[in-house]
């Protein structure tokens, strides 16, 4: 029995177990302090938590990993590069550009909602390709549109020609404000003490938001919909309300993210933003069904040690830092793939159990005795 | 229903209200403090001695004749001290929409009105490449 739960214990956290492995094997190889590690990791915790919280509610729905945060990480820049336009400093101008991403990306998120309930059983890969064709409208506005159509005051932002947005777009007037809000250092360790608080609040809006109405309609959703929809639920407005969620929440963590390193690339910034999110959540021991919020903590810590750390490791293994670049992108793409891998597995073995217990279990072992029969033959 | 649309319509008044709010509150200037001789509405005011200059809260610029230095302020109202050739003047002042604004500080101390004007920032210096067309680049690692 003993044996069991922990053959369980370590099947359900295997990816979790195997980064806490090589994390603990690069941290020396790596030569970093510990206060340069915990500081590292706090800066990053602040940075990424709340792209990856917004991975959360779209799983209590039964929708699986929203590779459709990209949609919301686009509204947020938008939002970044008016506010930069005008030239708007100061928290005033994170929260002005979290107020122009906002209807942006509910309208994206409807439109993500909208797709995805046509694709019902296939909203992650449909996401992932939404993502994309969402990325080619943005680069139109951006490209095109920004200084030709949409009026673009700060001739800096401009690329050379007239029209569209240079690549990178310094955020000098946003930069590090949320983390600055607040100062507080800890035995020389810098907290940014505003940024938690907006993390706490969004985690006590996750853990609140379960317990309502819509939550537990969420959670039906994401149970059985056919079940939720003979209960009177609307399935489809259900699910669309969770992508919108999630979408919008995106914006908002895509702005804190870039607040943070205080340059925008425009054409690249919120192209792996998905990509990264999920691969942290899945190493925090999340799968497609289930996500916690401690998922999300333990997966950013463990993902970004080992993204800090794996540049040295490699320089003192191989002798080339490149390596540790290569093997971040070789993480998220390789985790994503066995979580969904493993995922598929315990779908097929749930479903063969299900099938065992109607059968009975008599009528298996008198099945099994039959088989055994015919190899005998 | 109508109660609903009546809310909804308040509550997007509010959002629109915080957003011009904000918009005003946090728009940033960038002035430029000149001790030069300046002709500012017509006057021609001649460079002073060193002054020092406060604009709010920020910290004091000493500025020497025929020297500029420059400040950023945030928002509309803003509070000018000027300390130099012997008096010292205070003035309380309004920004307009513009980025960027000369204060001529002679005219300010000779008790000009007109001792501040937009001025168009420059647009960025061309490099020695700026015939080449800037390509826009996606599909870099990015730093996380």
């Amino acid at each position: 029995m003993n044996q069991s739960k922990t053959t369980r214990f370590l099947i359900n956290n295997a990816v979790t177990i195997l980064f806490v492995i090589l994390s603990i094997m690069s941290i020396p190889l790596s030569g970093y302090s510990l206060p340069y590690l915990f500081q590292e990791i706090l800066t990053r915790l602040g940075r990424n938590m709340f792209l990856v919280l917004s991975l959360l509610i779209p799983i209590i729905a039964g929708m699986g990993l929203n590779f459709g945060i990209v949609l919301g990480a686009m509204a947020g820049q938008i939002g970044l590069i008016l506010v930069s336009d005008w030239n708007i400093l100061g928290m005033q101008g994170i929260l002005l550009a979290a107020i122009i991403g906002t209807p942006i990306s509910v309208f994206l998120g409807w439109i993500c909602g909208s797709v995805m309930n046509r694709a019902k059983g296939r909203e992650m890969v449909t996401s992932y390709i939404l993502g994309f064709f969402i990325d080619g409208l943005y680069q139109l506005v951006v490209l095109y549109l920004m200084g030709s159509l949409i009026p673009v005051l700060n001739r800096a932002l401009v690329l050379s020609r007239g029209y569209g947005i240079r690549n990178a777009v310094n955020l000098v007037g946003i930069r590090q404000v949320l983390d600055n809000l607040l100062p507080l250092q800890i035995a020389g360790v810098r907290i940014p003490l505003a940024t938690y608080l907006v993390i706490a609040a969004l985690c006590l809006f996750i853990v609140w938001f379960r317990k309502t109405k819509l939550g537990q309609d969420l959670r039906a959703v994401g149970q059985d919909m056919g079940t939720a929809e003979a209960a009177g639920i609307p399935v489809e407005r259900t699910r669309i309300i969770a992508i919108i969620i999630s979408t919008v929440l995106a914006c908002y963590g895509q702005i804190i993210f870039l607040q943070n390193l205080g340059t925008l690339n425009t054409y690249n910034s919120h192209t792996q933003t998905g990509m990264f999110a999920i691969a942290a959540l899945l190493i925090g021991g999340a799968s497609v069904v289930k996500a916690t919020i401690p998922n999300a903590f333990i997966g950013v810590i463990l993902f970004h040690l080992l993204f800090i750390v794996s540049p040295m490791a490699g320089k003192e293994l191989v002798g080339s830092a490149q390596i540790g670049e290569y093997f971040r992108q070789f993480i998220s793409f390789g985790i994503i793939a066995v979580a969904l891998v493993l995922h598929a597995w315990r779908r097929r073995n749930e479903a063969e159990q299900s099938r065992s217990l109607l059968r009975g279990g008599g009528a298996r072992q008198e099945g099994q005795s039959r088989t055994a029969g015919i190899k005998e033959d | 229903m109508l109660r609903k649309l009546f809310i909804r319509i308040l509550l997007l008044g509010a959002v629109v209200a915080f957003s011009v709010f904000l918009f005003s509150s946090g728009k940033g200037h960038t002035l430029l403090l000149d001790n030069k001789t300046a002709t500012m509405g017509g006057h021609e005011h001649a460079a002073v001695s060193a002054v020092t200059v406060t604009v709010d809260s920020l910290k004091p610029v000493k500025i020497l004749p025929g020297e500029r230095d420059l400040v950023v302020v945030k928002g509309v109202h803003h509070r000018i001290t000027v300390s130099g050739a012997g008096v010292t003047v205070e003035k309380r002042f309004e920004l307009p929409f513009e980025d960027m604004f000369l204060c001529s500080m002679p005219a300010l101390l000779d008790g000009d009105d007109a001792w501040f004007e937009a001025k168009r920032p420059e647009a960025p210096k061309a490099a020695d490449d700026s015939n080449k067309e800037e390509v826009p680049v996606a599909g870099e690692i990015l730093p996380l």
